[in-house]
């Protein structure tokens, strides 16, 4: 498969790291000194489970260079993807397809906006990994994996192989009928992990279990399950007692990728993940006072500044 | 009169300051660089209705050396209120009236066991005040007022004299029937606003100014009429619209001062503002999600940096 992946950060350069390690034709678009340093030294993976030197890694800040691709992983920050969106253009051509795999629930209709629904799958990511410097992509987590479908549910050949592409290149990949349930039901742990621990600056030990922050947190949890079955999202019964189980198997000095960007003063993916939710809920007219807490507490600091 | 200031901060240093200015025999209790500055330099009050400086002042740490007082300005942030009750007790005399000016809604039923009920009077300080150096303290812009008296509503000779001490020395003062309401209408202004700027570590002006942030403001002061209200308190019903028209009316800058504490990394006095809410709010069958967060997200500061929890 002919690839591109937009956003070479902590799920773009990892999975496609990997998928070019394994041989696929992968083309990255990054930028600044990550790129420089990827065409220079390539692309390394390192982890708990040993290191990965992919190279060469084929990197440009170009998409016009890279012509029409079968398919787009798109890795970027939620803010960053109207911008993104629409510099992928020269890479699709009639065949061509945009996966999204950024957290929150709405990235897939934002590209659809833009590419049309029938261009444009969705899914999750679950990996932990950053851009520990530039050229290195550290993962920090043994999970890895990718769920993700088209729009309409259908089990497409282009779903089908790009699945079995992850798969040979040695991560889990599923598809799923229900893009909406996939991203909704990730969206209970992560806009609650992330709007709290960053709220209180404190990790998720603190956040999960401290007694009185766990009920604030449970709370967060069922407004995000509540607005999704408000919206007609099928989340599962337990989505969450699912969530905390997650969110305890984390380790306790953990913070979550939207505290790091707070205490480094960048941009926080707060519309996307808490700001939705809230947003949501009111036109719903289901209650979600943790998050418009969290959404109005952190407001200040979503376009990034100095370090909080 | 003979007066003792518990506490020589913003609230104390200013009103303290004003009756000493006018004659009367204050002496302020205080700690550390700040004592040694009012014992050396005096107390130099900076305010926008013309500053002033008491030289000499009478200050020390121990009121045992102030002997029996007319009444005791009572003005230790809330986390100190017993500790700093129990250093009042040489200084009552029979007649003595504490009058405390603190934030919270508990600090009269916290000093009572302490002190005594006979001795112990509600008050209210509606005053923009703090220490900006050892010795000096400034109030900002013209709101400078106090309200007082007995907790049984009756008007009392004590509070009268004080009253009148205070007219002399150009201080606003009321003595009122109604002492718990006005405590409870200041703190559901004060306790939600030490709660929205401490969460968006932001000033009133930015805070008010994004309608996110206000609704976040607007919601913990409907929380707490909600609390007020479930107590029988009797607030207006336009309690709301007030509260949010008074952050409107404040000047540039101004700020709760639990954020400044926040930001030096000092005590917080969270837990006798958003924690009672919370407690009261459980009690009562009231939800309290705004305090209830507040709670959460700012505890791993309130013992304040040297308690060994991290910067804000």
């Amino acid at each position: 498969m002919k690839l591109a992946i937009m956003g070479a950060g902590g799920v773009g350069g990892y999975f496609g790291g990997l998928l070019t390690a394994s041989g696929q034709d992968v083309t990255f678009i990054a930028r600044g000194a990550h790129l420089e340093a990827i065409r220079r030294n390539g692309l390394k993976l390192v982890g708990g489970k040993g290191e990965t030197l992919v190279k060469p890694a084929r990197a440009t800040d170009d998409p016009g260079a890279v012509g029409p691709v079968d398919l787009v992983l798109f890795c970027v920050k939620l803010y960053d993807t109207e911008s993104a969106g629409r510099a992928l253009a020269p890479m699709i051509g009639p065949d061509s397809a945009v996966l999204t795999v950024q957290n929150g629930v709405d990235g897939p209709e934002r590209l659809a906006r833009i590419y049309g629904s029938q261009r444009v799958l969705g899914g999750a990511a679950y990996n932990s990994a950053v851009i520990a410097e530039p050229g290195v992509v550290r993962y920090t987590s043994a999970m890895s994996s990718l769920t993700f479908g088209e729009l309409n549910g259908r089990e497409s050949a282009r779903a089908l192989a790009f699945r079995d592409a992850c798969r040979k290149a040695g991560f889990g990949a599923e598809l799923t009928p229900d893009v909406a349930k996939t991203l909704w039901t990730k969206l209970v742990p992560l806009a609650t992990n992330a709007g709290l621990t960053s709220l209180s600056r404190q990790p998720v030990g603190y956040t999960f279990q401290d007694p009185e922050s766990r009920k604030v947190a449970v709370k967060a949890m069922r407004e995000v399950a509540d607005v999704a079955r408000a919206r007609g999202v099928g989340l599962e019964a337990d989505a969450v007692d699912k969530a905390l189980a997650l969110t305890d198997g984390f380790p306790k000095d953990m913070y979550s990728s939207m505290y790091h960007d707070l205490a480094r003063g960048r941009p926080l993916e707060l519309e996307g993940l808490s700001g939705v939710v809230a947003k949501l809920g009111d036109e719903l007219n289901v209650p979600t006072p943790v998050h418009r807490a969290i959404y109005a507490g952190l407001k200040p600091f979503m376009r990034g500044q100095a370090p909080a | 009169m003979k007066i003792a200031v518990m506490g020589t901060g913003g609230v104390g240093g200013y009103f303290g300051g004003r009756l000493a200015q006018a004659g009367h025999d204050v002496s302020f209790i205080a700690r550390g660089a700040h004592l040694a500055a009012i014992r050396q330099h005096g107390l130099t009050v900076d305010s926008g209705l013309g500053g002033f400086m008491v030289k000499p002042a009478k200050a020390t740490p121990d009121p045992a050396e102030i002997g029996l007082v007319d009444i005791v300005l009572f003005c230790v942030k809330l986390y100190d209120t017993e500790g700093a009750g129990q250093l009042c007790r040489p200084l009552l005399g029979t007649d003595t009236a504490v009058v405390s000016l603190q934030n919270g809604i508990d600090s009269e039923e916290r000093l009572m066991p302490i002190l005594g009920r006979r001795h112990v009077c509600g008050g209210v300080a509606y005053i923009p005040a703090e220490i900006v150096a050892p010795g000096v303290v400034r109030q900002r812009g013209t709101l400078a007022k106090i309200d007082f008296g007995e907790l049984d509503g009756v008007a009392s000779a004590r509070l009268q004299a004080l009253l009148v001490a205070c007219q002399q020395a150009g201080v606003a003062a009321e003595q009122c029937a109604d002492i718990e309401r006005r405590i409870w209408a200041k703190f559901v202004v004060l306790a939600p606003f030490a709660a929205a700027c401490c969460l968006a570590r932001q000033e009133a002006a930015p805070l008010l100014a994004d309608p996110d942030t206000r609704r976040l403001l607007e919601d913990g002061v409907r929380e707490a009429i909600a609390i007020a209200r479930a107590k029988g308190i009797g607030l207006p019903d336009d309690s709301l619209q007030r509260s949010m028209r008074f952050f409107e009316g404040q000047p540039p800058g101004a700020r709760a001062s639990m954020l400044t504490d926040l930001e030096r990394g000092n005590r917080l006095e969270l837990e006798w503002l958003s924690g009672n809410i919370v407690r009261l709010g459980r009690e009562l069958g009231v939800p309290t999600p705004v305090h209830e967060v507040a709670c959460v997200a700012l505890r791993p500061y309130a013992g304040g940096r040297a308690a060994g929890s991290q910067a804000a």
